[in-house]
């Protein structure tokens, strides 16, 4: 179909507002209620989903913690209380007596078990006549991760290191094996050890001078919880 | 939803209402073109300002014309056909053009049949109010183009004449008849006949010799090919049929005329009228009913009102679309909420439960000093570390007992060290092997690839062949001597030999007679061997 003079019709024509301005007010009603609907319903399933996520958490940590008190329950046997004990016992883990373990810090634990080696390598070494000993220890201690420990219990490990000028190579031997049998001295093992030899000649009636020399570094451990 | 209609003639405008449940055609109201008329019809827009009105025109003062025009498409045609239009109706607006068909010679032109209302002011008065009081106007339709829809009805022909009655609705008098003359199923030209009041007693010979007057000027304007037979069909109304049917046969029975009851017509339509009186008029008001139909004459002005209602059907249809939508969506998250709230609820249940057991293991474990998880892991440390413990004592006594048979031998330094070769699978094979369970039981504790987890303790030895009096192959000697004694003894696991104190190719430039001032002769017959002592994997 064609008209004769479209152009002036359009010219003519204006819009008329009124006649779906209602209709429009409606269509705004209609998208804000949409948009309403949408956003609260979203906003309640997200709020539910977080809650549900955080209870599948606190559920997955209570089942961790029912399921290691249940193995350790299980695992745990006169022979393991045995070893705890003589754990305890050489110092590898501090029991507080009359206090709540939280408040034994790591650094009482330290200190005092630094104090110990001291003092039997005090007591030790004068029995080896070892004509020069250094000894130090790291400055700090590092935590020694075990990754089958997935609890508060946290294992700490303290560089111990010895230089000792010796006459014979046995008497590094000797000491180490000394501390050793040390009963309270703590949990330790020997990362270590080199002897080099110092002189050539060995004369046997010159003891006052080294003939050899030997650094060893032994690694004490403590085991602390820390909630 | 029904339909409301309204049919201008020259004589009347009327308004009828076709009901969409029981798709019956009434008469509303009759509107005589006065003062009073207008505030009718002013009183009936008012009543129902929201249903669209079809407005049908069926005039005397609608002309017709056939033009052939250069077969074009798209815009051009659009053109074309207005600039045509212009110069054929260039006094009215109210034109429409549709094209029939092309030439089935020369060059194919398009056959368009240009139609236009002559007369624009038959339209207006009626059309003002339609406008100043909003109404949905769906389209302005020509009387005599929807006549066309009867064709199908009718004795098929290639050309017919349509003979048709108009009654005046008021009087029901004879107002004058239409003749319609369609070639090949297309409008060529309508014609109407008004009678006078005094030629109302004899209509049907009016009627019988416009036939013959139209017959002849189609002959003479060579609309029907020589011996091309006209099919003449005659709309009659039910009162008039038996009258004209004997008039008919009497006087031509050399036409070929055909007489159809308007009732017959109406039944065979499916259409239902309120009384039985058969207008033309009302039954091509009620084909509006059915179906969609072309506008023909109404321009966009005219039909601005039932756009904006289309597009506030539209908007409303959105409206709902959207809080459809919105509830939809809004219905299912509510639902994956609601089970996520009793997904929540069940493992709530779980906490609580699990919380409870593990109060009652814990009360079990009342009389342990610590927690009994914190005594697990201290043990499991303690047996990782213990395992781990070793002392050098045993393979450097070893060591130094092979030493004192190769006196030799200079030893300058020993590294000792120990190290494991996969910690975390021993540690979990040694803590399995401690479960009740398994007990008794011999447990292969290897990692993952197969290889069998050990503490291994290594003491490299560096030293030199002393004496030496530069005889390599006597110091390898010794050397070979030093190291085959070394692997006799089963503490040790494995000798490597880092550093040997002979190697002619290694040593090339370096030793020799011909190298006696050589700055870089070598001296002493050095070397450096790694002695290798594996341990099993478990605690002490």
């Amino acid at each position: 179909m064609t008209k004769n003079n479209p152009k002036l019709d359009k010219i003519a024509m204006k819009i008329d507002w009124s006649a779906f301005s209602y209709a429009m007010v409606v269509l705004f009603i209609s998208l804000l209620a949409s948009g309403g609907f949408i956003f609260i319903s979203y906003e309640y399933t997200r709020e539910l989903y977080d809650w549900k996520i955080r209870q599948e958490q606190v559920l997955a940590n209570a089942e961790r913690k029912y399921r290691e008190i249940e193995e350790s329950a299980a695992v745990l046997t006169p022979e393991d209380f045995n070893q705890f004990n003589y754990l305890v016992t050489r110092g590898f883990f501090k029991m507080a007596q009359e206090v709540t373990l939280e408040e034994v810090t790591l650094e009482e634990v330290l200190l005092e078990t630094t104090e110990q080696i001291k003092t039997v390598l005090d007591t030790l070494l004068p029995q080896f006549k070892i004509p020069t000993v250094k000894w130090k220890f790291a400055n700090q201690q590092t935590p020694y991760e075990l990754p089958m420990i997935q609890n508060a219990v946290q294992i700490y490990q303290m560089p111990l290191t010895l230089e000792l000028g010796i006459l014979h190579e046995a008497d590094v031997l000797n000491l180490l094996q000394a501390i050793e049998s040390q009963k309270n001295i703590g949990l330790f093992n020997i990362e270590n050890c080199e002897i080099k030899r110092l002189s050539d000649n060995l004369v046997v009636t010159k003891v006052d001078k080294p003939y050899f020399e030997a650094i060893c570094v032994l690694n004490w451990f403590m085991a602390k919880i820390e909630e | 939803m029904n339909k409301r209609i309204l049919y201008l003639s020259d004589f009347e405008i009327i308004s009828y209402e076709v009901s969409a449940v029981t798709r019956t055609l009434s008469q509303i109201q009759y509107f005589p073109n006065t003062p009073e008329g207008h505030q009718q019809f002013i009183d009936y827009l008012q009543q129902d300002i929201h249903t669209p009105l079809y407005y049908l025109v069926d005039t005397i003062q609608e002309e017709y014309q056939v033009i052939s025009l250069p077969h074009v498409t798209g815009g051009d045609r659009q053109r074309l056909f207005q600039h045509r239009m212009k110069r054929t109706f260039e006094y009215t607006s109210y034109t429409y053009a549709v094209v029939q068909g092309r030439e089935s010679q020369g060059r194919g032109d398009d056959r368009v049949l240009f139609t236009a209302l002559s007369n624009p002011e038959l339209l207006q008065p009626w059309l003002s109010l339609i406008q100043k009081y909003k109404i949905p106007l769906v389209g302005i339709y020509s009387a005599v183009l929807l006549t066309q829809q009867f064709l199908k009805y009718l004795p098929e022909s290639s050309h017919i004449l349509l003979v048709t009655c108009v009654v005046q609705t008021q009087s029901q008098n004879l107002q004058g008849i239409r003749q319609t003359f369609f070639a090949k199923q297309q409008l060529q030209l309508s014609r109407f006949v008004p009678l006078k009041p005094s030629q109302q007693h004899e209509y049907t010979t009016v009627i019988l010799e416009q036939i013959v007057k139209m017959q002849r000027y189609l002959d003479s304007a060579r609309f029907v090919p020589l011996n091309t037979p006209l099919s003449i069909v005659i709309l009659t109304p039910s009162y008039l049929y038996e009258n004209m049917q004997q008039v008919v046969k009497n006087t031509r029975n050399d036409f070929n005329i055909t007489l159809i009851d308007c009732s017959d017509l109406l039944e065979h339509l499916g259409l239902r009228l309120e009384n039985d009186t058969f207008w033309l008029q009302t039954t091509l008001a009620q084909q509006l009913f059915y179906g969609w139909h072309k506008n023909h004459y109404a321009k966009p002005i005219d039909k601005q009102y039932f756009f904006y209602r289309r597009l506030r059907q539209v908007i409303y249809a959105l409206s709902a679309g959207f809080l459809l939508a919105a509830i939809s969506y809004s219905s299912w998250e509510f639902y994956q909420s609601f089970s996520m709230r009793q997904m929540g609820y069940e493992i709530t249940h779980k906490i609580t439960e699990r919380e409870k057991q593990i109060a009652q293991l814990r009360e079990k474990q009342m009389n342990l000093p610590l927690k009994i998880e914190y005594i697990r892991s201290i043990v499991d440390a303690g047996n990782h570390i213990v395992a781990h413990h070793l002392l050098p004592q045993p393979s450097l006594v070893k060591l130094s007992e092979v030493l004192a048979q190769h006196p030799q031998l200079k030893i300058h330094r020993l590294i000792w060290n120990s190290n494991s070769n996969e910690r975390l699978a021993a540690d979990t094979a040694v803590r399995a092997k401690s479960l009740p369970e398994n007990r008794g039981k011999p447990i292969e504790i290897k990692d993952k690839s197969g290889v069998k987890p050990e503490i291994i303790e290594m003491i490299r030895v560096v030293g030199e062949i002393y004496p030496f009096d530069g005889n390599f192959k006597a110091a390898l000697l010794r050397f070979k001597r030093f190291t085959n004694e070394l692997r006799k003894q089963p503490l040790f696991s494995e000798i490597k030999e880092v550093d040997i104190p002979y190697d002619p190719l290694a040593l090339q430039g370096q030793i020799g007679g011909m190298q006696e001032n050589a700055p870089n002769r070598v001296k002493n017959a050095s070397f450096t061997i790694d002695i290798l002592i594996k341990h099993a994997y478990d605690k002490k």
